[in-house]
């Protein structure tokens, strides 16, 4: 992306105001069977203008970038809050500042990979398939990479240019069972160019082996039961858990909206077992799936621990709830395209890991479910959520049985959390997730297996 | 647009394409929104898309972009051209064949903000007035949007449309208790009538509020489920992709691999894509590949009649490809009021949302009843909470009871309410 120089442009008479510059760029090469059946590259850059003024926001932005398309649509979001701001009765807010100044630009440092160089990885990816596991009834392999460069500046003095890549590999088995076709998938990689995660096809086959190992047992798949059971939650589950049924329920927006979290401030919302944060860019000393230095306002991107120990400590805020509920900012104002204006946005949702062992927390369920792999999550207001099972197993007498049919499982998350009696101590983070509200935004989300009582949709 | 379109298809032929199509969209929108119940932001949009596709030896890409100026499009087609080179084989691979030129146009192609602020703030006051314990937010567009589609056997069609959309989102709060959120939206050609008399966002609105106050069901049961319009289009939209659509034959997840003209379904149902039916705002033209979309049954009376898929699919798979998507789907109403299934319904679950996952391929899944009710002997007892349908999407089809009178119109979709029977229900 060439840089353009924003402050040129910078409008006058308002209460605050913020300049994007920004390009998505997509990779994604598939092969189904064997046959290329994704080659496709996009792009989207452009400009955008927001205007804060009297209490109302003007928003503008195009798809130009020269200097004169900047200056009108600088014009137009000033004169959009303008507009509004007749229409506006309500309570008008002070803006909150923390802003900080960085160059983040996440370019790999190894000889990037040329397309046949990718074509190749996963030609050879989908020949291990075919050779290793002759009988599948269908196969894909796949890579997408997005990356997303921004160069913004606000005008209390935040000013970030920042490049954040994220590469996946996607792998899909098909099988026929006795009931027709099972399948497995699974999305592996995260934070980074594709030439910082993978070197070498034969680094996946383990995972390859695990994906064909799920299919089969998908095969002689049984009905979940319907109902209330004890169970392990993967760590694979964590994050969705934490991103999905708590988080949502915390971002400012939703509190100001009406979600239950708004009542709870300070008081025990979970077993004392659980702690969970929302990363900004790092955890342990590692940089997360999606990290965040400085937000689309701004703002310099803290960490914001939202349970500690069982009890609710906060929310993400952005400036205007941080202003509305006189609160500190957390720097969880994100956009997702050129156009779109930043709402309060998760970063790194995970739970904290605890002490116990995944296989002693089997061990200890008599009779209900180990649950392994989700499709896709919903959240409510409520804290009431939904998430999708692909793949999980009985659990009797302390042991694996039979794996489940996909199912879906449900709950408070707030009465779930506190039937948390067990946490392990291994993490594992998910960066392959979209999180849809409004607008689609790449979301980090991790965690450790928990142990809790969940309700099942089945038989 | 003409001129870009043309430009480009004969530069790709130029640099080696033995097959180019080239699309075209200039897009600009007006969205004021309502945010914690007050007008708080106002977005003006334009937005260009670019996309190029290239065929040559058999090899295929697809590059996309925003700008238009001559550096960038001279850096796509090397860089498509440079992809299509390294790309694998397939001759599946095709672009669709000649037809007349054709353009159309529809709806409000010129915002009228004037209206929109009003149209917006009668619902905002009117929240306020008669539904004081219902938070929400809301936003209502204009969109104008030109398309030029052109392919190198000579396809050329222009689309310009304007439309409007609406969408809201609530949740009630009231003496310490609240519901579940709810949402609503619809794409209109006009702003005619007001927000809340249109489909069912008075009645969703009111059910919000008692809502506060769910109970659990008293037990697990057999019985029957009256599926929304907006649950019923999201399931028959899922139904058709997971069984018909391009990725479910190609990779040989579909049951129904092989089954045209096959009863595969109760005789009661008929699903039909109407791209550019009158009633519906978001009509589509063409199809992906460009041909001119007519409308299609794509099940009736519970036969399969089309697989809507691409050409690449059809090449793949050996069947005819289709000139409707699954898309601005329609099921015709029943004869029977939703009060009347109501009574008719000795126990069962009135779904008004639905939060699912994925069906597995044999059609098994689960969802979470959102704002729904219990019914027993005819009557609604109770709004539920942590209530959970299971059932299989496809002997659902087969358990089609009836279908209601009444129907709701997104502007992308027309449904009525479906009642079938055999669900189970559980509670927490």
């Amino acid at each position: 992306m060439k840089v353009l120089e924003l402050k040129q442009s910078l409008p006058a008479g308002l209460d605050y105001w913020e300049i994007k510059q920004q390009e998505n760029r997509e990779q994604m090469v598939f092969f189904l069977d064997g046959n290329m059946t994704s080659n496709n590259r996009s792009s989207s850059l452009g400009i955008m203008c927001r205007a804060y003024k009297d209490g109302v926001w003007g928003l503008a932005s195009s798809a130009l970038g020269d200097s004169a398309t900047l200056s009108r649509i600088c014009g137009k979001a000033a004169s959009n809050a303008a507009l509004l701001a007749k229409h506006r009765a309500g309570k008008q807010f002070l803006l909150p500042s923390n802003p900080a100044q960085g160059e983040y630009l996440f370019y790999t440092r190894k000889e990037p990979w040329s397309f046949a160089q990718r074509r190749d990885f996963l030609l050879e990816l989908d020949n291990y398939l075919k050779t290793k596991y002759p009988g599948l009834s269908s196969r894909q392999v796949g890579i997408r990479q997005d990356e997303t460069e921004k160069h913004i500046i606000t005008s209390d003095g935040g000013d970030m240019h920042v490049m954040i890549p994220r590469s996946f590999l996607y792998l899909l088995m098909v099988d026929s069972g006795p009931d027709g076709p099972v399948q497995s998938y699974r999305a592996l990689g995260g934070f980074g160019q594709f030439e910082d995660i993978y070197s070498d096809p034969k680094e996946v086959y383990e995972e390859i082996e695990k994906i064909y190992r799920e299919t089969q047992d998908m095969k002689e798949a049984v009905y979940a039961r319907a109902g209330s059971f004890d169970c392990v939650l993967d760590a694979r589950l964590a994050g969705i858990l934490a991103h999905e049924a708590i988080g949502h329920t915390t971002e400012a927006d939703f509190v100001l909206g009406g979600s239950i979290a708004g009542d709870y401030l300070n008081q025990p919302v979970a077993s004392d077992l659980v702690s969970l944060i929302d990363i900004a860019n790092t955890y342990d000393n590692t940089l997360c799936p999606v990290p965040v230095f400085i937000d689309d306002e701004g703002t310099l991107a803290e960490d914001c621990v939202i349970i500690d120990k069982g009890i609710l400590k906060s929310y993400m805020h952005n400036k205007e709830s941080a202003a509305m509920l006189d609160m500190q900012l957390t720097g969880n104002a994100r956009g997702h395209n050129f156009d779109d204006e930043p709402l309060i946005r998760m970063r790194n949702t995970m739970i904290v890991p605890g002490k116990d062992k995944l296989a002693e927390m089997i061990a200890s369920i008599e009779d209900g479910y180990y649950l392994v792999e989700s499709s896709n999550g919903q959240a409510d207001a409520t804290s009431e959520f939904m998430f999708g099972i692909s793949l999980g197993y009985e659990v009797k007498n302390g042991k694996l049985g039979k794996a489940i049919k996909s199912t879906t499982m449900s709950g408070v998350a707030f009465d779930l959390l506190k039937t948390v009696t067990m946490v392990s101590d291994d993490m594992y983070w998910t960066g392959s997730g979209m999180c849809g509200k409004k607008q689609s935004i790449q979301v980090g989300m991790g965690g450790p297996a928990i142990k809790c009582r969940v309700n099942l949709g089945g038989k | 647009m003409e001129h870009i379109c043309k430009q480009l298809i004969d530069r790709l032929l130029k640099n080696g394409a033995d097959k180019a199509v080239v699309s075209f969209n200039q897009t600009e929108t007006s969205e004021f929104n309502l945010i914690y119940k007050e007008l708080n932001l106002l977005r003006s949009l334009e937005s260009t898309r670019l996309s190029l596709f290239a065929i040559k030896d058999n090899k295929r890409a697809i590059k996309s972009i925003n700008q238009i100026d001559e550096a960038s499009l001279e850096e796509a087609i090397t860089e498509l051209m440079q992809s299509v080179k390294d790309g694998n084989p397939d001759p599946a691979f095709d672009i669709a064949d000649y037809q007349e030129p054709a353009a159309f146009t529809d709806g409000a192609l010129e915002p009228d903000n004037d209206l929109i602020v009003s149209r917006l703030s009668e619902f905002s006051s009117e929240m306020k007035a008669h539904f004081p314990f219902v938070h929400f937010d809301a936003s209502m567009s204009h969109t104008h949007s030109k398309t030029r589609f052109m392919n190198s056997n000579g396809i050329d069609v222009t689309m310009e449309r304007g439309y409007y959309e609406f969408s809201t989102m609530f949740t009630a709060k009231k003496d310490g208790k609240m519901s579940s959120m709810n949402y609503t939206y619809f794409q209109a050609p006009n702003l005619d009538k007001p927000c809340m008399e249109i489909n069912q966002s008075r009645e969703l609105i009111r059910q919000i509020v008692e809502q506060t106050h769910p109970d659990t069901i008293p037990q697990k049961f057999v019985g029957e489920v009256i599926l929304a319009p907006f649950v019923l289009g999201g399931l028959v939209h899922t139904l058709i992709q997971s069984h018909f659509g391009d990725g479910a034959l190609i990779s040989k997840v579909s049951l129904y691999p092989d089954h045209l003209n096959q009863k595969l379904f109760s005789e009661k149902l008929t699903v039909t894509s109407r791209p550019r039916d009158p009633k519906q705002a978001m009509k589509y033209f063409i199809t992906n590949d460009g041909y001119l979309a007519s409308e299609q049954a794509i099940i009736e009376d519970g036969e399969l009649k089309v697989y809507p898929i691409s050409i690449y699919a059809a090449n793949k798979t050996g069947k005819p490809f289709a000139h409707c998507h699954s898309n601005n789907l329609v099921i015709e109403p029943g004869e029977i009021a939703l009060a009347e299934m109501i009574k008719d319904t000795k126990e069962g679950i009135l779904c008004m949302r639905a939060s699912y996952g994925s069906p597995s391929p044999q059609g098994d899944m689960s969802t979470v009843a959102k704002n729904s009710y219990y019914i027993k002997d005819g009557k609604i007892v109770c709004p539920v909470k942590e209530t959970m349908i299971s059932f299989n999407l496809i002997e659902a089809m087969n358990n089609i009871v009836d279908f209601s009178s009444e129907t709701h119109n997104a502007g992308e979709m027309i449904m009525p309410y479906m009642r079938f029977s055999g669900a189970i229900v559980s509670g927490a």
